[in-house]
């Protein structure tokens, strides 16, 4: 990711622990989008992806004197999103589970209509978002989180390597087994949208 | 040349280009003898661009005074709650327990050691001690009441006492011998 910023977050942040307000306005433009773009990507949902982010800054500001600088601010600030988008995950699948469980058969089948690309470019391997980001969701929670984390936020290794607290070595081999995983499903998709 | 599993496990590594020169080489050797495998790093590559162009979602507009809104209210809420709580024994640190806790062992501790000292005097001598005081005083009824070297309180009236200090009376300052022997071997038995 590319900062053009003079003032780095660490020392925005150690101005907002000193006191300063605006220096925390200064951090919530800087992050909004960045983690606005993630948690939508974990969630697929435009409201909850936004109370995350709103409940990210909250932490940020009721805890802003947890922070030290032994990490980057912004590895921080991804945890932080990145746990609230996993309980708000767990609360989707448990709210989805009991809403499965009261409906008939018939009425499970709840597609997407997807705007179908040419068979030649899904062959090449050419999805749209729309299928792309299905795709994304339905993987396991812990592929979805390096996959979001490395190809569409282009952190380093070594950032997803703090975010997700798990040793560097752990997250090339995770991040090469989500991206053969996604573009399994992604093939899958299409073939079952053939028959 | 490596396997199509091997390719598997490095294809990432191969993208992102976190590989050495040799299995790079390894890498290129097997994508040109397998199409299947060349297909399948076309589609991850292609996947993985794909998902560098996705549109970029914003926050809505009114983020900010959501936000400050939200901020407000949880700052409120806290002050209020702790309004409302009164006293109550979660709110007192953690250390302070730990501090009342050292403090009444100090308290307890400092007592005890005080009890100590004042009960030292009370003590009995040692058997051997007694019977050579005795020995000496012939007295060992009135030991006790009147002990020889608690205090110069009998000797004070007594014909045999005379204070170093006291100059007026014209007399020796030195002790008697006898009583200076009895000390001596007080000392030594102690």
């Amino acid at each position: 990711m590319k900062d053009s910023f003079k003032v780095t977050d660490e020392e925005l942040i150690r101005r907002f622990q000193a006191g300063d307000e605006t220096a925390f306005e200064e951090i919530v433009n800087r992050y909004k989008n960045r983690l606005m773009n993630f948690a939508y990507r974990f969630v697929l949902d435009r409201e909850e992806a936004e109370d995350i982010v709103q409940d990210t800054f909250l932490k940020v500001y009721q805890n802003r004197y947890a922070y030290k600088e032994i990490a980057k601010f912004s590895t921080w600030i991804y945890t932080i999103t990145a746990n609230l988008a996993k309980t708000i995950l767990r609360k989707q699948r448990n709210r989805k589970l009991f809403f499965f469980s009261r409906l008939g058969p018939e009425d499970k089948d709840m597609d997407f209509p997807s705007n179908e690309p040419d068979t030649q470019s899904r062959i090449e391997g050419k999805f749209d978002e729309q299928t792309i980001q299905k795709a994304i969701i339905k993987l396991p929670e812990h592929f979805r989180t390096a996959i979001i984390l490395r190809d569409i936020q282009e952190l380093s290794y070594e950032e997803i390597s703090n975010i997700i607290n798990a040793p560097l070595g752990t997250v090339k081999s995770r991040i090469n087994r989500a991206r053969l995983k996604l573009q399994e499903d992604l093939q899958e998709m299409w073939r079952n949208e053939q028959k | 040349m490596i396997s199509c599993y091997q390719f598997k496990t490095i294809i990432s590594h191969y993208i992102d280009k976190d590989i050495s020169f040799q299995g790079r080489k390894s890498f290129e050797e097997h994508m040109d003898s397998c199409p299947g495998c060349k297909q399948l790093y076309q589609s991850i590559l292609s996947t993985k661009n794909s998902m560098l162009q996705f549109a970029e979602v914003t926050v809505s507009d009114n983020f900010l005074d959501k936000l400050r809104t939200k901020i407000l209210a949880e700052r409120n809420a806290r002050i209020e709650a702790s309004l409302n709580k009164g006293f109550s024994l979660n709110r007192i640190p953690s250390f302070t327990y730990g501090f009342a806790a050292a403090l009444v062992a100090v308290i307890i501790g400092f007592y005890l050691f005080e009890f100590q000292t004042r009960s030292i005097p009370t003590q009995m001598p040692p058997q051997i001690v007694q019977e050579k005081i005795q020995q000496k005083t012939g007295d060992p009824k009135n030991y006790y009441n009147n002990p020889p070297l608690m205090g110069r309180g009998q000797y004070a009236n007594s014909e045999n006492y005379t204070d170093s200090l006291d100059h007026s009376s014209g007399q020796s300052s030195r002790p008697k011998p006898d009583f200076q022997d009895n000390i001596k071997t007080v000392k030594k038995e102690y």
